[in-house]
Parts: C-alpha cells; structure tokens; sequence
C-alpha cells in the first residue's frame, strides 16, 4: 500500500480534519481506503458547503449528514458547526443530528448573505436533547419563553455561550438552564430590549460577559448576594446602562472594563479607587470626562476619544504599565501636547493622535516597547528617557518627514539606539550619483551589547516611497563611523531592488561583520525579484559574509507577514 | 546533532542522565532522557516503568526517523520547555526548526508521523499532519493520487457512484 494510505485510522482522520469540508469530501474519491475517512472526522464546519441559493446550501449540509449517519465509522462529532440558517424545521432536524452524534461545541454561525432577519423560533429540541453541550453559539433566532427542557437545567456542562442578534423571551428562565457558564456573550437584536443583571443571578461563575445591544434597566436593589459574583473582564458595547454605578457595584472582583460604543452619554461610569478595575479600555466615539482615580490603573486604552481633562489624563500614567493611544485629541482650548512620565509603563502605543500635539517620552524607565503610527515629527523622546527600551516600531504615514534635516531625524533616533529590534517604514540616506554611496549612511542603531537583531519594515500599505523602499534625501557630511557588530539577523520586508534598498543592503554588509541570516521578501513583479539583483546580491554577500545564509522569500499576504502582529496595534485590545 | 546517532551499542556503562533507545532496525540511541521524556509520552512511560537502565526497545520506528524525533525532541525542549507552538517561547528559532523539519521528503514524512503517534509525541505528530494537509490543499483528485502515489481501486461505476455525492465538492 501506499506510505499514505497505510498510516493509522486516526492519524488520517487527524489529517484530513485539518481540511475544510469541501477537500474533506474529495478526499473520498482517492481510493476505498479514503472512501469512509472523511466520516471519522471529530470536527465538521458546514459554512464552507455555502451557496447563494440557500436551498442548495441547506441540500448540501443534509447529504453530508446523511452520509454521516449511514457511516459505521461515524460514532461522536464533538464539534460541529453549521450555518444560522432561517428555519426551524431545518434547525430542529440538525440539533437531532448533532445530538444523536454526542455534541459538545455547537455553533449555529452568522451567515453573512443572509436576508434581514425573519423571526424564527428556537426549536425546543436544543433543549430537551443536548444536555451534553459545552460550549453553543447561536445567531439570529428568538429564544422562546416556554423551554420545557425534560430535565432542568437543560445545559448543566455548558461553560461556553454566545447569543447574536437574538431576542430572548424571558432572560430569567433561559439563563436558570445553564448555572455552569463562564463566558458569556449576549448580543441582542433590538437594542431597546430588557436584559436585567437579575437574570443573572442564576449564573455565579461567570468570569467573562459582553453586552451588546441591549439595555440594562434599572432595578430596585435586592438583598443577597451581587449579581456577578465571579465576574473577571465586562465588555459593554452599544448598551445602555440605565444605574451604571449599581452594575459596577455588583461585580465586586471585576478587574477588566471595556466599553465600546457607550450610549447614549459618553462614558458614564464614575470610577474611584474603591473599584478593583486595574484595566480600563474605552472606544469611542465619545467624550471622555475623565474622573480617573490616578494611579489604580495598570492598563489603559483610548480610541476615537476626545478627552476633556488633559491633566487627569496624565495623573493617570503615574500607576499605567500600558498606554495605549488610538485616534485621541484633546478638547479644543485645552494644552496641546503631552509629556510622558510614567515610573512603571512598559508599553506605550501612540496611533493616529497627531491633534494630541507632540508627545514626548520623557521619563519611563521600564518601557521595553515603544509603538508609533502617526506623522513622526509629532513624536520626540528625551537623551536617557527609555534605558531599557527592547523594542521600537515608528511607522511614519507622511512622506520624507524631516526634509533634508538630518539632525531632527537624529535628535529622535540617538535615544533609541540601544534597542533590540527596530522596525522602520523610512530611513534616512544620503544621497549619492551611484545607487550606492561611497561614504557609508548614517544609521542607527548603533554598536551596543545587546543588539542582536535589526530588522527594517519596508511593510506600508500607505504609499510612502514605495518604489525606492527608503527614503533618500541630501548628503550629511561626516557621519560617525557605526558599525553592527552584534547584528546576526538582517530581514527586510518588501525588497523591492531599488537603488534605496540597495544601499542599505551595502551598507549593512559592509557594517555586519557578525552576520549570520539575511532574509529579503522581495516584492512580486518589482526589480527585487529579478535573477540579475538576486545574484548580485548573493555575489556582493559572498565576498563581504561569506558564512551568511542569505535568503529571498516572495512578500507574502499581511496575515503572513512575521511582524504583521506588531503592525496591528489592535491585536493589544482583545 | 552532537550526541545523537547510533553508538557501538557495546557502551554499557551509561552515562547520568542518558536513556538508551533501540529502533525497530535494531540502532542504538543514547539521549538525554530529560528531554525526550518530557516530549514523549511513551518514553515517559518507558522509564516510569524501569526501563531506565535497559534500551528502551521501538519496534516500529526507523532509525532515520528515530533520529529526527529524538532531535524535535531535545530541540523543543531546550528552547521552548517542552510547551506547544501558542506559547510565547515559541520563537523564531523553533520555527525555523519546525519548518526546515517540515521539508523532508515524503517517505520520511510519514515514517516520523508513525513514529510521532508511537512515541505520542503531539507537538511533532500535529507538525507533520499539518505538513501533509498543507500538500493536500489546492490540488484536485488527480493530483492528490499522484502526489502521494495512492492507486484508484474503484471500479468506473463505484467511481461515479462516489462522484455523483461529493459533486458539489469537486468545483
């Protein structure tokens, strides 16, 4: 047989469960071995069965569970997801289905070509047959109020719950059938609709909730215990809090708040240091007042914020380990400008907030990442300001910044010159009749211990200097003579092979004397992919590092690209 | 590879720390035993049980394949603890690792998915059906019979018979 066809069952299974359906069932056409491998699969995704006609879609996912049903190999699927589908009966034969099959995960996923919403109700055999579920997900259906579960509580293992443009008929009696949740998601479709913090009451281990879409009345108070006993993180987003203090006041261990969309006043919630919120993320649009308590916060972070209260906000940095700035200004009369002195901030990320004016690292000895996006010139940092500073990320988003001022550029960058890693969109070069220049360009960083790795991100989906890669303005006479000594890695993204990059790869030839790895993701179509600058980079490296492995990688998608995480500043708010 | 590599199997004085290991062809391995126990739960086991002085016999795992598991192995374990590719050791270097070890040719690939589950390896069993689904992706039935040599033995009705249910999946 075949080396792969006479792999195990299971590790069959586990490879084609790695496929999405459609390779999945292909593979049953290989041979007989495969005509049944597909069956054994623990996991099944319908979503990728998807047509424009939904009678097709729906004709599709009912074969494949016929032919799952009439497998002998096909004992559980523990995991199943299928499309939210407008249709009870269609609904109700595919719970029958995934319980008769041991489900644990259900998913009925949000299908994006679906039409406005058709009221459907929940058929009840969700809850009278799964009392197995860990983890269900369901979109845009209504929850009835009459559950009739055969034994209460329908769910008594679900850890795992996430509603989506539901209505829920009466939140009480859903909620009392699942007392084992922990992350809770409720997004309603009526953004009007009632879900009290009483409901919950039912539920104590929540540790993680989100609010979305609804409104939380007011409720007269009870004796007995808080309403959220356990809560950990709350997300609010779209909803209206009608007493936000007495739902603050219920959570008394809550350690996350993040609040997006707040309605319809802007940020209403009055913290103070009784509160043991240590992180606080607000997403506007709104205006945020600002009556912080200084100095209880470790994590901070702001979008599409105007702030009223410049200096609460910067009362606030004496406890933040991580500020983050996102599309931020200051209310217009108020001081432009900000000063960062922060004892313990380890994180500082600065987006789009030009209208803050210039911020100013002044003061942070432990930040070990710095993060900009924004025009550079609104950035400066202080001689000594960031000594343990490991990592930089400037990503400039106009062109050629500083003109030819070579000592503006110079001024922001000699306090940085220690990190680990640096990624830049620009550079500074000076100017040469050649594409490469005699005398080397100034750069940064420069020689330091614990430099062992240089990484330049020619990665911008704004349009800087494209075609070139870095920027290449007016000669500067008597640059110091910095080398890289440390520097074993050497990666440039979108290598382009213009006169820019090939200056830069010269110069650091000439410089890295301890190099090790250069890997250069050429731009598909540029000069860069071409044989003739390929090879004459390879001869330039063979002579000047001789023991590097030089490496060319086509630029790959943003998902692909190694640092593209550093690049999403949002990655840091989920 | 320092240390690993088929010793005289004559050495019987052994080494602190050491575990031997004797693959299906009859090589002799001397590793580290911290780092392929705390990889691999068969061997874990092995020595639990008191196998520690005597090798531990693998009677369906290769050499060559032994080789590049005992290797994953003391790889992972120095660099990442042993912990799987979502922690944050997970560096660039283990992935460079992980990804050269990929590209081995195809026999070889699925001796060490073999040897992977034998010795419950997870990290590296996931590594390799990973690699395998990866060569499955964007290629039609065709193509899949002739990457990984499987010959059809469906006759032309039962053929059809199959086509004819997974239709829609074929486009």
């Amino acid at each position: 047989m075949d080396p792969i066809s006479a792999l195990h069952d299971g590790i069959l299974a586990k490879i084609v469960s790695l496929l999405p359906l459609k390779r999945m069932l292909r593979t049953s056409l290989l041979s007989r071995r495969w005509r049944l491998v597909w069956t054994t699969v623990p996991a099944f995704d319908f979503t990728d069965a998807a047509d424009d006609n939904v009678n097709v879609y729906i004709s599709r996912i009912d074969s494949c569970l016929e032919h799952l049903s009439a497998s002998p190999s096909c004992m559980t699927i523990p995991s199943i997801v299928f499309p939210a589908i407008q249709d009870s009966d269609v609904v109700d034969r595919w719970i029958r289905f995934a319980a008769a099959h041991s489900v644990q995960r259900l998913k009925f996923a949000m299908w994006m070509d679906y039409t406005p919403p058709i009221p459907f109700t929940l058929p009840l055999s969700l809850f009278q047959l799964c009392r197995g579920l860990t983890a269900l997900d369901i979109s845009s259906c209504e929850i009835p109020g009459v559950l009739e579960p055969v034994i209460s509580p329908a769910f008594p293992s679900l850890r795992s719950l996430s509603l989506f443009e539901v209505t829920i008929a009466d939140p009480r009696a859903f909620f009392a059938q699942c007392p084992a949740i922990e992350r809770l998601t409720v997004e309603l479709l009526n953004e009007a609709d009632l879900l009290p913090a009483s409901a919950f009451r039912s539920c104590p281990l929540i540790s993680t909730l989100r609010l979305a879409y609804c409104t939380v009345p007011r409720e007269t108070p009870s004796a007995g215990p808080p309403a959220f006993p356990s809560l950990r993180s709350l997300e609010l987003d779209y909803a209206r809090v009608a007493a936000p203090q007495s739902l603050l006041n219920s959570c008394p261990v809550i350690a996350e708040l993040t609040i997006r969309n707040p309605v319809p006043e802007g940020f209403a919630f009055r913290l103070d240091p009784r509160h043991t919120v240590s992180t606080l993320r607000i997403f506007g649009p709104t205006v945020l007042p600002f009556s912080l308590p200084s100095s209880s916060f470790r994590t901070l972070v702001l979008f599409d914020l105007e702030i009223a209260n410049p200096p609460a906000l910067i009362r606030a940095f004496q406890g933040l380990e991580l500020l983050s700035l996102d599309s931020v200004l200051f209310e217009t009369g108020a001081d432009s400008g900000i000063q960062v002195r922060a004892p313990r901030m380890r994180h500082l990320m600065v987006q789009d907030s030009e209208e803050l004016g210039t911020i100013v690292v002044a003061d942070t000895p432990q930040l070990c990442r710095l993060f900009y996006w924004g025009d550079i010139r609104y950035l400066g940092v202080f001689d000594r300001a960031v000594p343990k500073l490991e990592e930089a990320f400037l990503h400039c988003t106009v062109k050629n910044p500083y003109g030819g001022k070579y000592h503006l550029w110079k001024n922001l960058m000699q306090p940085l010159s220690h990190v680990r890693l640096l990624s830049v969109n620009w550079w500074f070069i000076c100017e040469s009749t050649n594409a490469v220049p005699e005398s080397p360009p100034p750069v940064v960083p420069s020689a330091k211990e614990n430099e062992d790795e240089f990484l330049i991100m020619m990665e911008n989906s704004i349009d800087l200097n494209q075609t070139e890669g870095l920027q290449i303005v007016q000669r500067v006479p008597n640059i110091g003579q910095s080398s890289l000594p440390q520097l074993k890695k050497f990666t440039m993204h979108q290598f382009s092979g213009g006169p820019g990059d090939m200056c830069l790869l010269y110069f650091v030839g000439l410089k890295g004397c301890a190099l090790q790895h250069i890997h250069l993701y050429y731009v598909k179509g540029s000069r860069g992919a071409t044989h003739r600058i390929q090879s004459t980079v390879c001869h330039y490296f063979s002579t000047c590092s001789p023991h590097a492995i030089l490496q060319f990688s086509k630029c790959s998608s943003d998902e692909n690209c190694p640092r593209h995480a550093e690049l999403c500043m949002y990655e840091f708010y989920e | 590879m320092a240390t690993t590599g088929a010793s005289d199997g004559a050495s019987a004085a052994k080494k602190e720390g050491l575990v031997t290991l004797m693959s299906g062809d009859g090589e002799i391995f001397e590793v580290e035993a911290a780092a392929v126990a705390a990889l691999s739960v068969t061997i874990r086991h092995a020595i639990e049980e008191g196998f520690g002085d005597r090798p531990i016999p693998l009677p369906i795992v290769g050499a060559r394949a032994l080789a590049l598991a005992v290797e994953y192995c003391r790889k992972h374990h120095s660099l990442g603890g042993g912990a799987g590719e979502d922690s944050a050791a997970y560096d660039d270097e283990l992935r460079a690792f992980d990804h050269n070890l990929a590209k081995v040719d195809r026999d070889t690939l699925f001796d060490l998915i073999e040897a992977a589950n034998y010795l419950e390896i997870e990290g590296l069993l996931n590594l390799m059906c990973r690699t395998v689904a990866e060569m499955m992706k964007g290629k039609s039935v065709e193509e899949l019979r002739r990457t990984f040599d499987v010959s059809n033995d469906y006759t032309p009705e039962e053929e059809e018979e199959v086509r004819r249910e997974v239709s829609w999946a074929l486009d």
